[in-house]
């Protein structure tokens, strides 16, 4: 089965743009930014807002075809992994997963049998009784995931589902996560705004900006190649845009950088990753070509190292250790130079995100 | 105690306020003929008006409930055009002076009302005077309590839980059943007891509606104006009932009106 997914929705004065198509077997991350539409998208693909135009085809079944066909969430086999679970606080848990067969026709006996194997399959059968106040934020999410899979739906669809978690439980959670979602057969579609989610779970990640999807491609694909500052910045790499001429890049906005791909011509993306730029107290001699100067804008702490933003043309961010921080006194405001060396540019034709 | 001292332009104030409004009620249980009560409250005409107020106070909150919690639903969820000035119109019944809404209620269903006039003519159906009209006035004065204290349960509650019922196969009358009104259970439940205790007060309305006659309308507020006119201590008897009535209705709230702060 596919997701054929080609329409538009507006709410007040936002529109979701979307074309795209999601294949069964495949794990959809869709990453964007707060307020770009990732939430929209998915009540859209369950049914719970409609379309003004274009049409959703899950396999060969048309659940919706603006105006006319609006194919409801209970008719339309999907499972939805709410965020914060939206478990139902007065039914137990093994209540909660009773829920979705019990809707659909099972008897009272049937479904709750079904809920228990549910429970057992995931190892959480000592919960059964409690309530979702009783159960950790951890234990939730995989309840609501049982939740969602007891109807056996074709489509999974879950919004953000990490995102309620504390750091720990993120992890393990996470991993538990993917085992399940892999091992399901329809089409699964997850929204979230980290990328490091993405990055795991997903074979493909649909990048959304605004309403409108940005990017497609798999999480390697966005790495090496990032369309827009947006998931340059994600993947925390210097996206810089420019003309190319004869291996001599003109930066939008000023400055000039030499990068290897000779060939290069028009409109280009250049990737410039945070750890091959080293910095200067005093212009460097050497062979780095790539030399220009900037001020120290803005420090920031990563675990192991620190992000140094460089207000400069271009402007730039690099990664640097602290001994390298305090061996060149940096704080904000210090005249720096920038430097890196010409291959460990990589620059592309703008012209090969025209096809997406 | 928050530790906060009270400044006196405050603390005087607030006190007399206090003194004002406690007084009354332990001046009535001192002046209750303690001896006399058994006798009083087992006597037939009160056995009569209890049992009548009731009978139409219940009859009031059922009503109510069947048709003000789909009201407060439909308030909550806005479906229905201009919600505001429906929520306002609704809520005119809790500010009217209760005589006001007896007069309203006669034109309306009265032998030569609008609609009650109708009804007497074609088929005979009077409201005024009766013990239906009794509870047509209770429910008239009470239900905006249920439908108020309800749309605010409605409204607090989540939306995402009945988008999940939804996803998994629910139908709309199955989320409403199973999902929504066992989450607004407490919202429901204050609603329906605010509702029950108005409607077991209720005189203004009633008398101006459906008179005052023993057995027939004359409910427990009536009863006890009644006897103010002949025998102050079996008017004083009753209302020692209706006071118990209102204090249990707070112990059934207290999460409500008992709390220090709000949670």
């Amino acid at each position: 089965m596919k997701i054929l997914a080609n329409f538009t929705a507006t709410r007040g004065d936002f529109t979701l743009d979307i074309d795209t198509i999601v294949s069964a077997g495949t794990v959809t991350a869709v990453l964007g930014p707060n307020g770009s539409g990732k939430s929209t998208l998915l009540r859209v693909l369950a049914g719970l807002q409609g379309i003004d135009s274009g049409e959703i085809v899950f396999g060969d079944r048309v659940v919706n075809a603006a105006p006319s066909i609006h194919v409801s969430p209970q008719d339309r086999s999907v499972g939805v992994v709410f965020q914060d679970y939206a478990l139902f606080p007065h039914l137990t848990v093994l209540e909660n997963i009773a829920f979705g067969p019990r809707s659909l026709g099972a008897s009272k006996k049937d479904a709750q049998t079904k809920a228990q194997s549910q429970l057992n399959s995931l190892a959480i059968i000592e919960l059964a009784d409690r309530k979702p106040s009783q159960i950790s934020g951890g234990q939730a999410q995989r309840v609501a995931l049982a939740r969602a899979l007891a109807t056996q739906p074709s489509v999974l669809l879950l919004d953000e589902p990490l995102a309620a978690l504390d750091a720990q439980t993120r992890e393990s959670v996470r991993t538990e996560l993917e085992e399940q979602i892999k091992a399901f057969e329809g089409c699964v579609v997850f929204v979230t705004h980290d990328p490091l989610d993405a990055m795991i779970l997903a074979d493909r990640v649909v990048v959304l900006e605004n309403g409108s999807i940005t990017q497609e491609g798999s999480p390697g694909e966005l790495a090496a190649r990032p369309a827009t500052d947006y998931v340059a910045t994600l993947m925390g790499v210097n996206l810089i845009r420019g003309v190319a001429l004869a291996g001599v890049l003109q930066v939008e906005g000023g400055g000039v950088l030499q990068i290897p791909q000779q060939l290069l011509e028009g409109e280009v993306l250049a990737v410039l990753r945070p750890e091959a730029i080293t910095l200067h107290l005093n212009k460097p001699e050497g062979s780095a070509r790539n030399v220009w100067p900037g001020t120290v804008r803005a420090l920031t702490p990563m675990h192991d190292r620190i992000r140094v933003s460089i207000d400069a043309s271009p402007p730039v961010v690099a990664t640097i250790t602290h001994a390298s921080v305090a061996e060149l006194k940096l704080s904000v405001g210090t005249p720096i130079w920038v430097s890196t060396k010409t291959l460990t540019i990589e620059a592309f034709s703008k012209s090969v995100f025209a096809s997406t | 105690m928050r530790g906060q001292r009270a400044p006196l332009f405050l603390l005087v104030p607030g006190l007399v306020a206090l003194i004002f409004l406690v007084v009354p009620l332990i001046t009535l249980l001192a002046q209750t003929p303690w001896e006399a009560f058994p006798k009083i409250i087992s006597s037939p005409e009160a056995l009569v008006a209890l049992r009548l107020s009731i009978i139409t106070s219940l009859a009031a909150t059922g009503l109510a409930a069947v048709f003000g919690i789909p009201m407060a639903w439909l308030l909550a969820r806005e479906v229905l055009p201009f919600t505001g000035l429906l929520r306002a119109l609704v809520i005119v019944p809790l500010l009217l002076p209760p005589v006001v809404s007896g007069v309203a209620l006669l034109e309306a269903l009265g032998r030569r009302g609008l609609v009650g006039g109708f009804l007497y003519d074609n088929f005979d159906i009077t409201f005024p005077f009766t013990t239906v009209g009794v509870v047509i006035a209770t429910t008239f004065v009470a239900m905006p309590f249920l439908i108020i204290t309800l749309e605010g349960g409605f409204r607090s509650l989540h939306q995402r839980y009945e988008d999940a019922a939804a996803t998994l196969g629910a139908s709309s009358k199955r989320i409403f059943f199973k999902v929504t009104m066992p989450m607004v259970a407490p919202a429901a439940v204050a609603g329906l007891v605010l509702c029950w205790a108005r409607a077991l007060g209720e005189f203004g309305a009633t008398i101006t509606f459906a008179g005052n006659f023993p057995g027939v309308t004359q409910t427990m507020p009536l009863a006890v104006y009644t006897a103010l006119e002949s025998d102050r201590s079996v008017a004083i008897a009753l209302s020692l009932v209706l006071l118990v009535v209102s204090v249990g209705v707070l112990v059934a709230l207290r999460g409500r009106y008992l709390q220090t702060r709000a949670s």
